[in-house]
């Protein structure tokens, strides 16, 4: 093994691997593959790629700013009308508390709504970026692991190592995000279609499996994982109903009836 | 360049010889990914066709200014027909009719002229027009990646299909030769070109019957594509293609609404 893979990766190395990995280039994978810390170098690119997409989503929210109409205005404006009326005065005289709530909550409700709206905002980028980076990385850990084992009943022969390295990778379409930096770009889900190629292509190059097996791999962990995504969701709002007293008892209702 | 443009027109002529040469070559998808962007993005130029209406459209700011004038014109009037018939008030009322006009021309349109800077203070830094042009501009250049994820789910249809009946192209050979189908789409500029007067209705009209033809000739490349990146004869292309179309709009959607009917009910 040479100096030079045992070496941490450079930038520009890390950057060239993912666009070559983003045009499905078996070398890119070979690269990582054959590198004496698989793993870690995987590891490297795929946080190079992230923060690559998190400094261009800060500067996609400047130009964003510059070309939006100043919502700041209208939340301090309507701030200010509300704080002028008649309850906000007798409440804050008689709790005194109540002001710095008040804005706390005025702030956050502002928040949600730039968020839900897609309007810029500092919080709503560095939030967006935060999930982007935590959803990614635990994808990245939840999805790779999966397959693995997946791949390994399956017959494939690589390690854990060459495998997660690989895995991360695929996650060079994440780059695409990086057009984002125009205002009113859009990408129309391509990032998800092109993940699954790259996802195939390491697959396919750590197990050298047949391409329906390799197939298998790259989509039973969706699977699992949508499946347990929907259970998850299906027994929590279950068990927010179940809390509705009287619902279980019209329920038992209604099915004797049924009977 | 010229070798780029020359090795387009074998395309659109469904010459072999540029299908083999980007099926074998290494950067064969980068060069059909590059036709497809370009081709896309001269499609998408349609788009721009709505640009005098976004620098056209009067802002926010400039309708309450209008708003204003209008007010102040009709104070004006109002208080001069108030002045002609204030003999007649006078002589019925035993008083002028006073008030109505000076509250538009000095009340009024004093609000409106206060609304309108606080509305200036609420556009964007850099201006509205040209904000507006930025985003025609973000918009003009997401065209290709709108195409591209929704010729995706097609394609990769068509590649496990093709595999099933014994395909032997790889992933990258056959999105290489596949992405070339977008050749003859350059015809279908017209279809971007958004609704907004009776002759534009017209060119869409147009543009949508052009397209038919552009839609038939993207249909033969892709048949040609799909050959001979998976070494398989034209007629097995043609029912694959047929399949990939039949599972994805007739079967994939009833399969759906079974099993969402057998976990529901």
């Amino acid at each position: 093994m040479t100096e030079a893979i045992v070496a941490p990766i450079k930038l520009a190395e890390a950057l060239r691997l993912a666009g070559q990995a983003l045009l499905l280039d078996d070398r890119a994978y070979a690269t990582v593959y054959d590198a004496k810390y698989p793993l870690r170098r995987g590891f490297t690119i795929l946080l190079v790629i992230l923060l690559t997409v998190g400094v261009a989503l800060a500067i996609g929210l400047a130009l964003d700013i510059v070309v939006t109409p100043r919502l700041d205005l209208v939340e301090t404006a309507v701030f200010e009308t509300l704080t002028e009326t008649t309850w906000y005065q007798e409440t804050s005289t008689q709790s005194p508390d109540f002001a710095t709530s008040f804005k706390q909550l005025y702030t956050v409700a502002w928040q949600i709504a730039y968020m839900v709206g897609q309007a810029p905002s500092w919080l709503g980028t560095l939030t967006g970026f935060l999930v982007t980076l935590i959803v990614s990385l635990l994808s990245w850990f939840i999805y790779g692991s999966l397959a693995y084992g997946i791949g390994r009943w399956l017959g494939g022969q690589g390690n854990y190592q060459q495998f997660m390295g690989t895995l991360a990778l695929a996650y060079a379409p994440k780059l695409l995000l990086v057009a984002m930096v125009i205002p009113g770009m859009t990408l129309g889900g391509i990032v998800a279609w092109w993940l699954l190629l790259t996802k195939y292509q390491a697959v396919k190059h750590t197990y050298n499996l047949s391409w329906e097996r390799n197939l298998a791999v790259v989509l039973i962990p969706y699977l699992i994982i949508g499946l347990t995504l929907f259970g998850l969701l299906l027994f929590t709002v279950a068990y927010g109903l179940s809390q509705v007293p009287g619902l279980d008892t019209a329920i038992r209702f209604l099915s004797f009836i049924k009977q | 360049m010229q070798t780029a443009w020359r090795k387009y027109n074998a395309i659109l002529r469904l010459e072999t010889e540029p299908f083999l040469a980007i099926k074998q070559a290494q950067d064969g998808l980068w060069w059909a990914l590059r036709l497809f962007f370009v081709i896309s993005l001269i499609l998408g130029l349609g788009k721009w066709v709505a640009l005098g209406e976004a620098l056209g459209q009067a802002t926010l700011a400039e309708q309450v200014q209008t708003l204003a004038s209008q007010v102040e014109r009709t104070g004006t009037q109002i208080e001069q027909a108030g002045a002609n018939m204030s003999g007649l008030s006078e002589q019925f009322l035993g008083q002028p009719i006073r008030g109505i006009g000076s509250f538009l021309t000095r009340d009024v349109t004093e609000f409106l002229t206060g609304l309108e800077t606080q509305v200036i203070a609420l556009e964007p830094p850099l201006g509205v027009r040209p904000s507006r042009i930025v985003k025609l501009f973000g918009d003009w250049l997401s065209t290709p990646f709108q195409l591209m994820a929704n010729w995706l789910p097609f394609t990769l249809l068509v590649m496990v299909i093709a595999k099933l009946w014994g395909g032997r192209g790889t992933l990258r050979q056959h999105l290489s030769l596949t992405a070339l189908a977008v050749a003859p789409q350059l015809l279908a500029v017209l279809t971007f070109v958004p609704p907004t007067s009776v002759m534009r209705i017209a060119l869409g009209i147009f543009g949508q019957t052009l397209s038919l033809v552009v839609a038939i000739w993207s249909l033969a490349i892709l048949l040609k594509a799909v050959t001979i990146a998976h070494e398989i004869e034209l007629k097995k292309s043609a029912l694959i293609l047929i399949g990939a179309f039949v599972v994805l709009y007739i079967a994939l959607p009833i399969a759906l609404i079974m099993v969402t009917s057998y976990i529901l009910f």
